[in-house]
């Protein structure tokens, strides 16, 4: 994060800077957002339960009026299109480590708000794989 | 018609352009003649207008000239002179970066070169009536000798007008030759290019090839476009190297109107010989030659079909197991990444990298000791 303000400040403008800002904090809200409700959406509906041809179209027939499962595609897709433009504005050395946020954000989402059972082992994964990712796009 | 019989001059490339300002002043009811340093007047010498008009012989006022001339090259400064036939003779100093290369003189006729008694002998000798001729020498006989200061800045400026226009086509043919015997090094570059990692900011890089443009092929300038295709697709970037007198609009419009668009449509190079900008860019003819390659991106097509499929898989997963599952045990994809450019792309991965490989490795290691579903 800091990594990311650090290039951030090298933009050219300050409303360029805040700009870049604002939409680093739209992916991160949109992705959480999605991710969450999408989840929740797809405990709601079972999901792909088998992978028949059949099958999956009954799913996505199912899913397809559920209002939970189309929020979620609607802020994954958001997401992935902030991800797109702030990419064309940021250098993706600054961006990818500031999205590692995302991942401890969701799991405090998947076990507040899922209730999900999060182990002990499950947050050290996750936090360590948060770290590696703030690491690995450098 | 008297004449003096011309020989070779040297004004170095000149004498093309001084016929034709010749025959611009001649409509002016000048005379010109141009000499060159050595005293040889360039091209066909011609008699003055009103030797023309009354016929005789012009002689005299050629070697008057001429010394005029001698005395121009000799000072380097602009001279006027009053010649034995009553012309009168203006004459500026021709240059050639700062060297006096020749004179151009202008003569013409006065009201006191109307002479009676040379025009009733012209009458006598051609059968001309009087007044048909009276009428062809005032033409040229309008001026005074007042007027030599005006005729001496007419003809200056004429002569520089002339001499510019003369230096920039020779400018331009020479950079349209640097450029076509380089088209290949070119061509060459843009397949490199193709296969280039770009790892620099756009602009840089850029800015780079334009630094090496120069360089290898040792031209005045170059500019260089990333136009965004398709059109408002991402930020235009313009950088130029060296004497570019283009501004950014002006290069923009050459990039979108005419390159990015055929570029487009063909994905190849262009050279263009015969390039005429567009009139709303007020290139006017500055632009003669138009070189241009395209930069290659990675196919933006195939990342999407291949985000499609993730997306499906991703949701597919996502139905079969918890959130905090499913997250850190994706991340493996920046593994996969980081791997495959390593040996595919050949790109060197620090080891600061391969550090936070090796924590999503143990992390992912970690979260799938634990189980993929904690609810019913």
């Amino acid at each position: 994060m800091s990594a990311f303000l650090f290039a951030v400040t090298r933009l050219h403008s300050a409303a360029h800077a805040a700009r870049t800002l604002a939409m680093l904090g739209l992916v991160i809200v949109f992705s959480v957002l999605g991710d969450l409700s999408m989840k929740h959406g797809l405990d709601r509906t079972g999901g792909f339960k088998q992978l028949g041809p059949r099958a999956v179209l009954r799913s996505v027939y199912r899913m397809a009026r559920n209002a939970w499962v189309l929020l979620g595609l609607s802020g994954m897709t958001a997401a992935f299109f902030t991800l797109l433009v702030l990419l064309s504005a940021a250098p993706a050395s600054a961006v990818i480590p500031a999205t590692a946020a995302t991942f401890v954000l969701e799991t405090c989402g998947a076990r507040l708000i899922l209730k999900e059972r999060v182990t002990p082992v499950r947050w050290i994964g996750a936090a360590l794989v948060a770290v590696g990712v703030a690491l690995v796009a450098r | 018609m008297s004449t003096l019989a011309g020989t070779t001059s040297s004004l170095g490339g000149l004498e093309k352009a001084l016929e034709r300002l010749r025959s611009d002043m001649r409509q002016m009811g000048l005379h010109l003649t141009v000499w060159d340093a050595a005293g040889n007047c360039a091209g066909q010498a011609q008699a003055c207008l009103l030797t023309e008009a009354l016929g005789g012989d012009c002689a005299q006022g050629q070697q008057e000239m001429k010394s005029l001339a001698g005395r121009i090259v000799d000072s380097g400064q602009e001279q006027t002179a009053t010649l034995g036939c009553g012309c009168c003779a203006v004459g500026v100093p021709i240059l050639n970066r700062r060297r006096v290369i020749g004179a151009a003189v202008a003569c013409f006729g006065v009201e006191s070169c109307i002479d009676p008694q040379r025009l009733a002998q012209a009458c006598n000798q051609s059968g001309v009536d009087r007044n048909v001729l009276l009428a062809r020498i005032e033409g040229c006989c309008r001026r005074t000798t007042q007027d030599a200061q005006d005729v001496l800045r007419l003809l200056s400026w004429l002569l520089s007008r002339e001499q510019s226009v003369q230096t920039a086509n020779a400018e331009l043919a020479t950079l349209s030759a640097n450029l076509a015997t380089t088209y290949e090094e070119l061509s060459l570059l843009y397949r490199v290019s193709g296969c280039m990692k770009v790892t620099a900011a756009a602009e840089d890089f850029l800015q780079s090839v334009c630094d090496e443009l120069l360089e290898v092929m040792n031209i005045e300038g170059a500019v260089g476009l990333i136009y965004a295709y398709p059109p408002g697709a991402g930020r235009d970037i313009l950088v130029t190297a060296g004497a570019v007198d283009l501004n950014a609009d002006q290069a923009t419009l050459l990039g979108s109107t005419v390159a990015a668009l055929r570029m487009a449509e063909t994905g190849k190079p262009i050279l263009d010989n015969k390039f005429s900008p567009p009139a709303s860019s007020g290139l006017g003819s500055a632009v003669r030659k138009l070189v241009a390659v395209p930069l290659v991106l990675p196919p933006v097509v195939g990342g999407m079909a291949l985000l499609g499929l993730f997306f499906f898989s991703y949701i597919a997963l996502l139905s079969w197991a918890d959130l905090s599952y499913v997250l850190p045990t994706t991340a493996t994809s920046y593994l996969l990444v980081a791997v495959l450019s390593h040996f595919l792309l050949g790109e060197q991965v620090s080891w600061l990298r391969w550090t936070g490989i090796g924590l999503i490795v143990s992390g992912v290691a970690l979260v799938f000791r634990t189980e993929a579903r904690t609810k019913s």
